[in-house]
Protein backbone atom coordinates (compact mmCIF):
# COMPACT_ATOMS: atom_id res chain seq x y z
CA UNK A 1 0.00 0.00 0.00
CA UNK A 2 2.86 2.33 0.85
CA UNK A 3 4.45 1.78 -2.57
CA UNK A 4 1.18 2.80 -4.22
CA UNK A 5 1.18 5.88 -2.05
CA UNK A 6 4.63 6.78 -3.37
CA UNK A 7 3.39 6.10 -6.88
CA UNK A 8 0.68 8.72 -6.37
CA UNK A 9 3.53 11.22 -6.20
CA UNK A 10 6.02 9.77 -8.66
CA UNK A 11 3.42 8.81 -11.26
CA UNK A 12 2.21 12.38 -11.49
CA UNK A 13 4.00 14.52 -14.07
CA UNK A 14 2.95 17.65 -12.18
CA UNK A 15 4.91 16.40 -9.17
CA UNK A 16 8.12 16.08 -11.18
CA UNK A 17 7.57 19.51 -12.69
CA UNK A 18 7.04 20.92 -9.21
CA UNK A 19 10.16 19.16 -7.91
CA UNK A 20 12.27 20.42 -10.82
CA UNK A 21 10.97 23.95 -10.42
CA UNK A 22 11.59 23.78 -6.66
CA UNK A 23 15.16 22.57 -7.11
CA UNK A 24 16.01 25.26 -9.67
CA UNK A 25 14.42 27.98 -7.57
CA UNK A 26 16.14 26.71 -4.44
CA UNK A 27 19.50 26.69 -6.26
CA UNK A 28 19.04 30.29 -7.43
CA UNK A 29 17.95 31.49 -3.99
CA UNK A 30 20.73 29.58 -2.24
CA UNK A 31 23.39 30.88 -4.63
CA UNK A 32 22.36 34.37 -3.66
CA UNK A 33 21.94 33.59 0.06
CA UNK A 34 25.39 32.00 0.27
CA UNK A 35 27.14 35.06 -1.12
CA UNK A 36 29.15 36.49 1.73
CA UNK A 37 28.03 39.96 2.66
CA UNK A 38 29.88 42.07 5.19
CA UNK A 39 29.84 45.77 6.01
CA UNK A 40 33.66 45.83 5.92
CA UNK A 41 36.21 44.84 3.24
CA UNK A 42 36.26 41.04 3.23
CA UNK A 43 39.75 40.84 1.74
CA UNK A 44 41.27 42.90 4.54
CA UNK A 45 39.49 40.74 7.11
CA UNK A 46 40.79 37.66 5.32
CA UNK A 47 44.36 39.04 5.41
CA UNK A 48 44.06 39.61 9.15
CA UNK A 49 42.65 36.16 9.78
CA UNK A 50 45.22 34.46 7.54
CA UNK A 51 47.93 36.19 9.51
CA UNK A 52 46.40 35.24 12.86
CA UNK A 53 45.25 31.74 11.87
CA UNK A 54 45.60 29.16 14.61
CA UNK A 55 45.28 29.09 18.36
CA UNK A 56 45.31 32.40 20.23
CA UNK A 57 48.71 33.15 21.77
CA UNK A 58 50.24 35.95 23.77
CA UNK A 59 52.11 37.12 20.67
CA UNK A 60 48.92 37.28 18.65
CA UNK A 61 47.16 39.19 21.41
CA UNK A 62 50.03 41.64 21.58
CA UNK A 63 49.97 42.02 17.83
CA UNK A 64 46.23 42.74 17.83
CA UNK A 65 46.60 45.40 20.52
CA UNK A 66 49.51 46.92 18.65
CA UNK A 67 47.57 46.91 15.39
CA UNK A 68 44.66 48.59 17.10
CA UNK A 69 46.97 51.29 18.46
CA UNK A 70 48.52 51.74 15.01
CA UNK A 71 45.16 52.14 13.33
CA UNK A 72 43.97 54.60 15.94
CA UNK A 73 47.16 56.55 15.49
CA UNK A 74 46.87 56.74 11.71
CA UNK A 75 43.22 57.68 11.89
CA UNK A 76 43.81 60.12 14.75
CA UNK A 77 46.58 61.94 12.85
CA UNK A 78 44.33 62.66 9.89
CA UNK A 79 43.07 65.97 11.30
CA UNK A 80 46.62 67.01 12.16
CA UNK A 81 47.85 66.28 8.61
CA UNK A 82 44.93 68.17 7.17
CA UNK A 83 45.78 71.24 9.24
CA UNK A 84 49.46 70.89 8.32
CA UNK A 85 48.54 70.80 4.65
CA UNK A 86 46.24 73.79 5.03
CA UNK A 87 49.00 75.67 6.89
CA UNK A 88 51.46 74.83 4.15
CA UNK A 89 53.57 72.62 6.41
CA UNK A 90 53.02 69.68 4.06
CA UNK A 91 53.24 69.35 0.28
CA UNK A 92 50.30 68.12 -1.79
CA UNK A 93 52.12 64.85 -2.59
CA UNK A 94 52.81 64.23 1.10
CA UNK A 95 49.21 65.06 1.94
CA UNK A 96 47.88 62.69 -0.75
CA UNK A 97 50.14 59.94 0.57
CA UNK A 98 48.96 60.49 4.16
CA UNK A 99 45.35 60.67 3.04
CA UNK A 100 45.67 57.34 1.24
CA UNK A 101 47.18 55.87 4.40
CA UNK A 102 44.24 57.26 6.36
CA UNK A 103 41.63 55.92 3.92
CA UNK A 104 43.22 52.47 3.96
CA UNK A 105 43.43 52.56 7.76
CA UNK A 106 39.72 53.39 7.94
CA UNK A 107 38.98 50.38 5.78
CA UNK A 108 41.31 48.27 7.91
CA UNK A 109 39.67 49.60 11.04
CA UNK A 110 36.22 48.43 9.95
CA UNK A 111 37.56 44.94 9.26
CA UNK A 112 39.71 45.06 12.37
CA UNK A 113 36.63 45.72 14.51
CA UNK A 114 35.47 42.21 13.62
CA UNK A 115 38.92 40.85 14.49
CA UNK A 116 38.93 42.73 17.77
CA UNK A 117 35.45 41.50 18.61
CA UNK A 118 36.75 37.98 18.10
CA UNK A 119 39.83 38.75 20.22
CA UNK A 120 37.62 40.04 23.04
CA UNK A 121 35.41 36.95 22.80
CA UNK A 122 38.48 34.69 22.85
CA UNK A 123 39.74 36.45 25.97
CA UNK A 124 36.46 35.78 27.74
CA UNK A 125 35.69 32.23 26.68
CA UNK A 126 37.06 29.17 28.36
CA UNK A 127 36.35 26.97 25.33
CA UNK A 128 38.85 25.83 22.74
CA UNK A 129 38.96 28.44 19.97
CA UNK A 130 41.14 29.31 16.99
CA UNK A 131 41.50 32.20 14.60
CA UNK A 132 40.44 31.48 11.02
CA UNK A 133 38.55 33.17 8.19
CA UNK A 134 34.96 32.36 9.14
CA UNK A 135 32.76 34.68 7.04
CA UNK A 136 31.76 31.97 4.54
CA UNK A 137 30.94 29.48 7.27
CA UNK A 138 28.96 32.12 9.13
CA UNK A 139 27.05 32.86 5.94
CA UNK A 140 26.19 29.18 5.59
CA UNK A 141 24.94 29.09 9.17
CA UNK A 142 22.71 32.09 8.84
CA UNK A 143 21.49 31.47 5.29
CA UNK A 144 17.92 30.25 5.46
CA UNK A 145 17.33 31.18 1.84
CA UNK A 146 15.10 28.77 0.02
CA UNK A 147 13.11 27.61 3.03
CA UNK A 148 10.10 29.32 1.51
CA UNK A 149 10.64 27.20 -1.62
CA UNK A 150 10.57 24.10 0.57
CA UNK A 151 7.37 25.24 2.26
CA UNK A 152 5.71 25.87 -1.12
CA UNK A 153 6.94 22.54 -2.51
CA UNK A 154 5.58 20.59 0.45
CA UNK A 155 2.26 22.44 0.44
CA UNK A 156 1.77 21.82 -3.28
CA UNK A 157 2.97 18.21 -3.32
CA UNK A 158 0.92 17.10 -0.31
CA UNK A 159 -2.23 19.01 -1.25
CA UNK A 160 -1.96 17.90 -4.90
CA UNK A 161 -1.81 14.23 -3.96
CA UNK A 162 -4.58 14.57 -1.40
CA UNK A 163 -6.69 16.32 -4.03
CA UNK A 164 -6.82 13.08 -6.05
CA UNK A 165 -8.99 11.62 -3.30
CA UNK A 166 -11.08 14.69 -2.54
CA UNK A 167 -14.00 14.00 -4.92
CA UNK A 168 -16.85 12.88 -2.65
CA UNK A 169 -17.48 9.58 -4.43
CA UNK A 170 -13.80 8.66 -4.53
CA UNK A 171 -13.59 9.28 -0.80
CA UNK A 172 -16.65 7.09 -0.28
CA UNK A 173 -15.17 4.28 -2.33
CA UNK A 174 -11.94 4.37 -0.32
CA UNK A 175 -13.72 4.65 3.01
CA UNK A 176 -15.86 1.62 2.18
CA UNK A 177 -12.71 -0.53 2.05
CA UNK A 178 -11.51 -2.47 5.12
CA UNK A 179 -8.22 -0.55 5.12
CA UNK A 180 -9.73 2.65 3.72
CA UNK A 181 -9.71 4.67 6.91
CA UNK A 182 -6.82 4.98 9.33
CA UNK A 183 -4.46 2.45 7.62
CA UNK A 184 -5.00 4.32 4.34
CA UNK A 185 -4.36 7.70 5.96
CA UNK A 186 -1.38 6.36 7.88
CA UNK A 187 0.18 5.31 4.58
CA UNK A 188 -0.62 8.70 3.15
CA UNK A 189 0.97 10.47 6.10
CA UNK A 190 4.08 8.29 5.87
CA UNK A 191 4.32 8.90 2.12
CA UNK A 192 3.93 12.64 2.63
CA UNK A 193 6.58 12.64 5.36
CA UNK A 194 8.96 10.80 3.04
CA UNK A 195 8.39 13.38 0.29
CA UNK A 196 8.82 16.22 2.81
CA UNK A 197 12.02 14.63 4.12
CA UNK A 198 13.46 14.14 0.63
CA UNK A 199 12.54 17.70 -0.32
CA UNK A 200 14.21 19.01 2.80
CA UNK A 201 17.35 16.90 2.30
CA UNK A 202 17.52 17.90 -1.37
CA UNK A 203 17.42 21.55 -0.27
CA UNK A 204 20.24 20.98 2.21
CA UNK A 205 22.33 19.11 -0.37
CA UNK A 206 21.89 22.01 -2.78
CA UNK A 207 23.13 24.42 -0.10
CA UNK A 208 26.09 22.21 0.76
CA UNK A 209 26.82 21.60 -2.93
CA UNK A 210 26.81 25.32 -3.72
CA UNK A 211 28.93 26.01 -0.66
CA UNK A 212 31.43 23.35 -1.68
CA UNK A 213 31.54 24.61 -5.26
CA UNK A 214 32.12 28.21 -4.21
CA UNK A 215 34.26 27.86 -1.11
CA UNK A 216 35.50 24.24 -1.06
CA UNK A 217 34.90 23.52 2.64
CA UNK A 218 37.91 25.16 4.30
CA UNK A 219 38.46 25.12 8.09
CA UNK A 220 36.08 22.22 8.68
CA UNK A 221 38.13 20.91 11.58
CA UNK A 222 38.39 24.22 13.39
CA UNK A 223 36.57 24.44 16.74
CA UNK A 224 33.00 25.57 16.27
CA UNK A 225 33.14 27.76 19.35
CA UNK A 226 35.58 30.03 17.50
CA UNK A 227 32.53 31.61 15.88
CA UNK A 228 31.15 33.98 18.49
CA UNK A 229 27.66 33.79 17.07
CA UNK A 230 27.45 30.12 17.96
CA UNK A 231 28.96 30.54 21.36
CA UNK A 232 25.87 29.03 22.96
CA UNK A 233 26.94 25.57 21.81
CA UNK A 234 27.94 23.73 24.93
CA UNK A 235 30.02 21.08 23.20
CA UNK A 236 33.49 21.48 21.80
CA UNK A 237 32.94 20.17 18.31
CA UNK A 238 34.54 20.97 14.97
CA UNK A 239 32.81 23.13 12.35
CA UNK A 240 31.83 20.17 10.17
CA UNK A 241 29.42 18.94 12.87
CA UNK A 242 27.30 22.00 12.15
CA UNK A 243 27.26 21.13 8.46
CA UNK A 244 25.62 17.87 9.52
CA UNK A 245 23.39 19.37 12.19
CA UNK A 246 21.85 22.04 9.96
CA UNK A 247 20.43 19.51 7.46
CA UNK A 248 19.10 17.59 10.49
CA UNK A 249 17.32 20.73 11.75
CA UNK A 250 15.99 21.39 8.27
CA UNK A 251 14.84 17.79 8.07
CA UNK A 252 12.95 18.16 11.35
CA UNK A 253 11.42 21.34 10.02
CA UNK A 254 10.52 19.70 6.71
CA UNK A 255 8.78 16.88 8.59
CA UNK A 256 7.03 19.39 10.80
CA UNK A 257 5.71 21.37 7.83
CA UNK A 258 4.64 18.18 6.05
CA UNK A 259 2.74 16.88 9.07
CA UNK A 260 0.89 20.16 9.52
CA UNK A 261 0.08 20.52 5.81
CA UNK A 262 -1.17 16.94 5.79
CA UNK A 263 -3.48 17.76 8.68
CA UNK A 264 -4.66 20.91 6.89
CA UNK A 265 -5.32 18.93 3.70
CA UNK A 266 -7.35 16.46 5.70
CA UNK A 267 -9.32 19.15 7.48
CA UNK A 268 -9.91 21.51 4.58
CA UNK A 269 -10.25 18.95 1.76
CA UNK A 270 -9.75 21.66 -0.84
CA UNK A 271 -6.58 21.94 -2.94
CA UNK A 272 -6.33 25.72 -3.27
CA UNK A 273 -7.46 26.45 0.29
CA UNK A 274 -4.94 23.97 1.69
CA UNK A 275 -2.06 25.57 -0.19
CA UNK A 276 -3.21 29.02 0.77
CA UNK A 277 -3.61 28.11 4.45
CA UNK A 278 -0.26 26.29 4.50
CA UNK A 279 1.70 29.10 2.90
CA UNK A 280 0.03 31.71 5.09
CA UNK A 281 0.66 29.77 8.31
CA UNK A 282 4.34 29.33 7.52
CA UNK A 283 4.91 32.76 5.99
CA UNK A 284 3.35 35.05 8.53
CA UNK A 285 5.89 34.46 11.34
CA UNK A 286 8.98 35.48 9.33
CA UNK A 287 7.12 38.39 7.74
CA UNK A 288 6.10 39.65 11.15
CA UNK A 289 9.32 38.54 12.79
CA UNK A 290 9.88 41.92 14.40
CA UNK A 291 6.43 42.03 15.94
CA UNK A 292 5.93 38.54 17.24
CA UNK A 293 7.95 36.61 19.81
CA UNK A 294 11.12 35.29 18.22
CA UNK A 295 10.53 31.86 19.69
CA UNK A 296 7.21 31.59 17.87
CA UNK A 297 8.71 32.75 14.58
CA UNK A 298 11.49 30.21 14.92
CA UNK A 299 9.02 27.49 15.72
CA UNK A 300 7.53 27.85 12.27
CA UNK A 301 10.56 28.84 10.24
CA UNK A 302 14.07 27.66 10.98
CA UNK A 303 16.53 30.44 11.29
CA UNK A 304 19.97 29.07 10.77
CA UNK A 305 21.36 31.23 13.51
CA UNK A 306 22.31 28.33 15.63
CA UNK A 307 22.72 28.35 19.34
CA UNK A 308 21.53 26.61 22.43
CA UNK A 309 17.85 26.60 21.50
CA UNK A 310 18.49 24.05 18.75
CA UNK A 311 17.53 21.01 20.80
CA UNK A 312 14.20 22.41 22.07
CA UNK A 313 13.42 23.63 18.56
CA UNK A 314 14.05 20.24 16.96
CA UNK A 315 12.14 18.46 19.71
CA UNK A 316 9.21 20.89 19.45
CA UNK A 317 9.12 20.35 15.68
CA UNK A 318 9.21 16.60 15.95
CA UNK A 319 6.66 16.54 18.77
CA UNK A 320 4.12 17.95 16.32
CA UNK A 321 4.25 14.79 14.22
CA UNK A 322 2.79 12.42 16.86
CA UNK A 323 0.14 15.04 17.60
CA UNK A 324 -0.80 15.25 13.92
CA UNK A 325 -0.68 11.45 13.81
CA UNK A 326 -3.24 11.19 16.60
CA UNK A 327 -5.54 13.90 15.22
CA UNK A 328 -5.45 12.37 11.73
CA UNK A 329 -6.22 8.98 13.20
CA UNK A 330 -9.22 10.35 15.02
CA UNK A 331 -10.42 12.18 11.92
CA UNK A 332 -9.98 9.24 9.57
CA UNK A 333 -11.82 6.81 11.84
CA UNK A 334 -14.64 9.20 12.64
CA UNK A 335 -17.69 8.25 10.65
CA UNK A 336 -18.63 10.58 7.86
CA UNK A 337 -15.98 13.11 8.80
CA UNK A 338 -16.39 16.32 6.89
CA UNK A 339 -16.02 20.03 7.51
CA UNK A 340 -19.53 21.25 6.81
CA UNK A 341 -18.77 24.96 6.44
CA UNK A 342 -16.21 24.44 3.68
CA UNK B 1 -27.74 -14.01 5.06
CA UNK B 2 -30.02 -11.11 5.90
CA UNK B 3 -29.65 -7.37 6.37
CA UNK B 4 -32.28 -6.13 8.79
CA UNK B 5 -33.01 -2.43 8.78
CA UNK B 6 -35.04 -1.21 11.73
CA UNK B 7 -36.56 2.24 12.01
CA UNK B 8 -33.60 3.90 10.30
CA UNK B 9 -33.49 7.65 10.53
CA UNK B 10 -31.17 10.23 9.03
CA UNK B 11 -31.47 13.95 9.64
CA UNK B 12 -29.53 16.59 7.81
CA UNK B 13 -29.62 20.21 8.91
CA UNK B 14 -32.84 21.14 7.20
CA UNK B 15 -34.11 17.82 5.96
CA UNK B 16 -35.05 14.37 7.18
CA UNK B 17 -33.61 12.07 4.53
CA UNK B 18 -34.74 8.79 6.10
CA UNK B 19 -37.80 8.66 8.26
CA UNK B 20 -38.24 5.44 10.20
CA UNK B 21 -37.13 3.28 7.29
CA UNK B 22 -37.42 -0.45 7.91
CA UNK B 23 -36.92 -3.46 5.65
CA UNK B 24 -35.32 -6.87 5.43
CA UNK B 25 -32.96 -7.61 2.58
CA UNK B 26 -32.09 -11.18 1.69
CA UNK B 27 -29.77 -12.74 -0.85
CA UNK B 28 -30.54 -11.73 -4.41
CA UNK B 29 -30.79 -8.40 -6.19
CA UNK B 30 -32.75 -5.72 -4.36
CA UNK B 31 -33.45 -2.68 -6.44
CA UNK B 32 -34.17 0.67 -4.83
CA UNK B 33 -36.66 2.69 -6.80
CA UNK B 34 -37.74 6.20 -6.08
CA UNK B 35 -37.52 9.73 -7.38
CA UNK B 36 -34.53 11.99 -6.77
CA UNK B 37 -34.31 13.00 -3.11
CA UNK B 38 -36.26 9.92 -1.95
CA UNK B 39 -33.31 8.87 0.27
CA UNK B 40 -31.82 6.08 -1.86
CA UNK B 41 -28.25 7.33 -1.74
CA UNK B 42 -28.46 8.16 1.96
CA UNK B 43 -29.79 4.68 2.63
CA UNK B 44 -26.95 3.10 0.65
CA UNK B 45 -24.35 5.33 2.33
CA UNK B 46 -25.58 4.18 5.72
CA UNK B 47 -25.58 0.55 4.60
CA UNK B 48 -21.98 1.03 3.40
CA UNK B 49 -21.06 2.50 6.82
CA UNK B 50 -20.12 5.80 5.21
CA UNK B 51 -22.66 8.11 6.79
CA UNK B 52 -23.60 8.14 10.45
CA UNK B 53 -27.26 7.47 11.11
CA UNK B 54 -29.41 9.63 13.34
CA UNK B 55 -31.38 6.71 14.65
CA UNK B 56 -32.41 3.09 14.14
CA UNK B 57 -30.20 0.12 13.48
CA UNK B 58 -28.93 -2.13 10.72
CA UNK B 59 -27.81 -5.65 11.42
CA UNK B 60 -26.27 -8.39 9.34
CA UNK B 61 -27.46 -11.78 10.55
CA UNK B 62 -28.26 -10.24 13.90
CA UNK B 63 -24.96 -8.37 14.33
CA UNK B 64 -24.94 -4.57 14.30
CA UNK B 65 -23.00 -3.53 11.19
CA UNK B 66 -21.72 -0.31 12.75
CA UNK B 67 -19.99 -2.13 15.56
CA UNK B 68 -18.62 -4.72 13.12
CA UNK B 69 -16.47 -1.99 11.48
CA UNK B 70 -13.67 -3.47 9.39
CA UNK B 71 -15.16 -6.97 9.69
CA UNK B 72 -18.30 -5.70 7.96
CA UNK B 73 -16.41 -3.73 5.32
CA UNK B 74 -14.42 -6.84 4.45
CA UNK B 75 -17.68 -8.42 3.31
CA UNK B 76 -18.78 -5.30 1.43
CA UNK B 77 -18.40 -4.14 -2.15
CA UNK B 78 -19.48 -0.59 -2.81
CA UNK B 79 -19.80 1.46 -5.98
CA UNK B 80 -20.66 5.14 -5.58
CA UNK B 81 -22.25 7.12 -8.41
CA UNK B 82 -19.16 8.63 -9.99
CA UNK B 83 -15.85 7.72 -8.41
CA UNK B 84 -12.70 9.22 -9.89
CA UNK B 85 -9.56 7.12 -10.12
CA UNK B 86 -5.90 8.14 -10.01
CA UNK B 87 -5.41 9.31 -13.60
CA UNK B 88 -1.83 8.05 -13.91
CA UNK B 89 -2.62 4.56 -12.58
CA UNK B 90 -3.52 1.90 -15.13
CA UNK B 91 -6.76 -0.04 -14.75
CA UNK B 92 -4.72 -3.01 -13.54
CA UNK B 93 -2.91 -0.80 -10.97
CA UNK B 94 -6.25 0.45 -9.67
CA UNK B 95 -7.55 -3.07 -9.13
CA UNK B 96 -4.31 -4.15 -7.46
CA UNK B 97 -4.37 -1.08 -5.23
CA UNK B 98 -7.98 -1.53 -4.17
CA UNK B 99 -7.32 -5.24 -3.62
CA UNK B 100 -4.70 -4.14 -1.08
CA UNK B 101 -7.20 -1.70 0.49
CA UNK B 102 -9.66 -4.61 0.67
CA UNK B 103 -6.97 -6.64 2.40
CA UNK B 104 -7.32 -9.44 -0.14
CA UNK B 105 -4.77 -12.22 -0.41
CA UNK B 106 -3.09 -12.33 -3.81
CA UNK B 107 -4.54 -15.70 -4.69
CA UNK B 108 -8.09 -14.73 -3.68
CA UNK B 109 -8.83 -12.65 -6.74
CA UNK B 110 -8.16 -12.79 -10.46
CA UNK B 111 -7.62 -9.36 -11.94
CA UNK B 112 -7.62 -10.59 -15.53
CA UNK B 113 -10.96 -12.32 -15.06
CA UNK B 114 -12.41 -9.22 -13.43
CA UNK B 115 -11.16 -7.01 -16.24
CA UNK B 116 -12.61 -9.44 -18.74
CA UNK B 117 -15.96 -9.45 -16.96
CA UNK B 118 -16.24 -5.67 -17.35
CA UNK B 119 -14.81 -5.75 -20.84
CA UNK B 120 -11.65 -3.82 -20.00
CA UNK B 121 -8.98 -6.38 -20.93
CA UNK B 122 -7.63 -4.35 -23.84
CA UNK B 123 -7.47 -1.19 -21.72
CA UNK B 124 -6.03 -2.88 -18.65
CA UNK B 125 -2.60 -1.35 -19.04
CA UNK B 126 -3.73 2.06 -20.17
CA UNK B 127 -3.78 4.97 -17.74
CA UNK B 128 -7.20 5.74 -16.24
CA UNK B 129 -6.84 9.40 -17.18
CA UNK B 130 -7.58 8.35 -20.76
CA UNK B 131 -10.65 6.26 -19.90
CA UNK B 132 -14.09 7.32 -21.06
CA UNK B 133 -16.91 7.81 -18.55
CA UNK B 134 -18.28 4.34 -19.34
CA UNK B 135 -14.87 2.73 -18.91
CA UNK B 136 -14.42 4.40 -15.52
CA UNK B 137 -17.85 3.14 -14.55
CA UNK B 138 -16.92 -0.41 -15.55
CA UNK B 139 -13.66 -0.13 -13.65
CA UNK B 140 -15.67 0.99 -10.62
CA UNK B 141 -17.88 -2.07 -11.01
CA UNK B 142 -14.76 -4.27 -11.13
CA UNK B 143 -13.45 -2.59 -7.96
CA UNK B 144 -16.79 -3.22 -6.21
CA UNK B 145 -16.70 -6.86 -7.29
CA UNK B 146 -13.12 -7.39 -6.08
CA UNK B 147 -12.92 -10.33 -3.73
CA UNK B 148 -16.50 -11.43 -4.50
CA UNK B 149 -18.07 -9.59 -1.55
CA UNK B 150 -21.10 -10.97 0.29
CA UNK B 151 -22.86 -7.61 0.09
CA UNK B 152 -22.67 -5.49 -3.01
CA UNK B 153 -24.08 -1.95 -2.88
CA UNK B 154 -24.17 -0.01 -6.13
CA UNK B 155 -25.51 3.46 -6.77
CA UNK B 156 -26.80 3.68 -10.36
CA UNK B 157 -24.18 1.28 -11.75
CA UNK B 158 -25.58 1.21 -15.28
CA UNK B 159 -25.72 4.97 -15.78
CA UNK B 160 -23.38 5.88 -18.63
CA UNK B 161 -22.97 2.32 -19.91
CA UNK B 162 -23.79 1.54 -23.54
CA UNK B 163 -26.45 -1.17 -24.25
CA UNK B 164 -23.88 -3.93 -24.72
CA UNK B 165 -22.08 -3.04 -21.49
CA UNK B 166 -25.39 -2.88 -19.63
CA UNK B 167 -26.29 -6.32 -20.89
CA UNK B 168 -22.93 -7.67 -19.81
CA UNK B 169 -23.28 -6.03 -16.42
CA UNK B 170 -26.76 -7.43 -15.87
CA UNK B 171 -25.59 -10.93 -16.77
CA UNK B 172 -22.75 -10.63 -14.28
CA UNK B 173 -25.07 -9.38 -11.56
CA UNK B 174 -27.56 -12.16 -12.17
CA UNK B 175 -24.78 -14.73 -12.03
CA UNK B 176 -23.41 -13.24 -8.81
CA UNK B 177 -26.73 -12.78 -7.06
CA UNK B 178 -27.24 -16.40 -6.05
CA UNK B 179 -25.55 -16.33 -2.69
CA UNK B 180 -25.01 -12.68 -1.95
CA UNK B 181 -26.96 -9.56 -1.17
CA UNK B 182 -26.91 -7.06 -4.02
CA UNK B 183 -28.48 -3.67 -3.47
CA UNK B 184 -28.75 -1.32 -6.42
CA UNK B 185 -30.31 2.06 -6.95
CA UNK B 186 -31.34 2.81 -10.50
CA UNK B 187 -33.59 5.07 -12.52
CA UNK B 188 -33.61 2.65 -15.44
CA UNK B 189 -36.78 0.61 -14.99
CA UNK B 190 -35.84 -1.98 -17.61
CA UNK B 191 -32.68 -2.82 -15.66
CA UNK B 192 -34.76 -3.37 -12.58
CA UNK B 193 -37.18 -5.58 -14.53
CA UNK B 194 -34.33 -7.70 -15.86
CA UNK B 195 -32.45 -8.42 -12.69
CA UNK B 196 -34.46 -7.55 -9.59
CA UNK B 197 -35.30 -10.29 -7.14
CA UNK B 198 -37.08 -7.72 -5.01
CA UNK B 199 -37.88 -4.05 -5.32
CA UNK B 200 -37.94 -1.47 -2.55
CA UNK B 201 -39.93 1.68 -3.18
CA UNK B 202 -38.70 4.79 -1.40
CA UNK B 203 -40.49 8.06 -1.07
CA UNK B 204 -39.55 10.94 1.20
CA UNK B 205 -37.29 8.70 3.24
CA UNK B 206 -39.93 6.05 3.84
CA UNK B 207 -40.40 2.50 2.64
CA UNK B 208 -43.71 2.77 0.80
CA UNK B 209 -43.74 -0.68 -0.70
CA UNK B 210 -41.62 -3.74 -1.34
CA UNK B 211 -41.85 -7.12 -2.98
CA UNK B 212 -41.10 -9.02 -6.15
CA UNK B 213 -42.07 -7.50 -9.47
CA UNK B 214 -45.09 -9.82 -9.60
CA UNK B 215 -46.22 -8.82 -6.12
CA UNK B 216 -45.91 -5.12 -6.90
CA UNK B 217 -47.70 -5.36 -10.26
CA UNK B 218 -50.50 -7.44 -8.73
CA UNK B 219 -50.95 -4.83 -6.05
CA UNK B 220 -51.30 -2.11 -8.66
CA UNK B 221 -53.70 -4.25 -10.75
CA UNK B 222 -55.95 -4.81 -7.76
CA UNK B 223 -55.85 -1.13 -6.81
CA UNK B 224 -56.26 0.40 -10.28
CA UNK B 225 -58.30 -2.26 -12.05
CA UNK B 226 -55.95 -2.23 -15.04
CA UNK B 227 -55.60 -5.53 -16.92
CA UNK B 228 -51.93 -5.43 -17.72
CA UNK B 229 -49.32 -3.66 -15.64
CA UNK B 230 -45.54 -3.54 -15.90
CA UNK B 231 -42.89 -1.99 -13.65
CA UNK B 232 -43.19 1.36 -15.44
CA UNK B 233 -46.83 1.43 -14.39
CA UNK B 234 -45.90 0.50 -10.84
CA UNK B 235 -43.44 3.36 -10.79
CA UNK B 236 -45.99 5.78 -12.19
CA UNK B 237 -48.57 4.51 -9.77
CA UNK B 238 -46.42 5.40 -6.80
CA UNK B 239 -44.41 8.35 -8.01
CA UNK B 240 -46.09 9.76 -11.09
CA UNK B 241 -49.02 11.57 -9.49
CA UNK B 242 -47.61 14.96 -10.35
CA UNK B 243 -46.81 14.07 -13.93
CA UNK B 244 -49.19 14.71 -16.81
CA UNK B 245 -48.49 11.81 -19.14
CA UNK B 246 -49.97 13.61 -22.15
CA UNK B 247 -47.49 16.43 -21.69
CA UNK B 248 -44.61 14.01 -21.58
CA UNK B 249 -45.69 12.07 -24.66
CA UNK B 250 -46.12 15.24 -26.74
Amino acid sequence: MFLYEIKKYTGNKAFWLLALLGLVLKAVVSWNALTVRADFPKEIYRDYMDYLEGEPTEEKSDWILAEQARLWEVIGLHDTYEKMYQNGEMTLDEYIEKNEEYTYARAQQSAFDAVFEKYTYFQETDKRVEYFYDLEILQFFKASGGDFVLICFICFAVAMTRELENPADTKKLIRSMPLGRWPFNRCKLTGALLVGALGSLAGSFIDIGIYGYRYAFPYMNMPLNSIARISGIAYEVPVWVMFVLIPVIRLAHGLFITALVFLLAMLIQRFVLTIFAGVVIFSIPPLLADRIPTGLARFFVPNMTVNSWIAPYVLANLAVIPMVYLVCRRLSEKEGFAIPFL
Amino acid sequence: MELAVENLQKDYKKKRALDGFSCRIQEGVTILLGPNGAGKSTFMNILADLTPRSGGCVSLDGEDIFSMGKKYRKRLGYLPQSPEFYPFFTGRDILKYFARLKELEKDSYDIDALLKSVHLTSAADRKCGGYSGGMKRRLGIAVAMLGSPDILIMDEPTAGLDPRERLLFKRNIKRMSENRIIIMATHIISDAEDIASRILLLKEGKNIGEGTIDELTQAVISESGQEQVDLDDVYMHWFGEELEMDDVLV
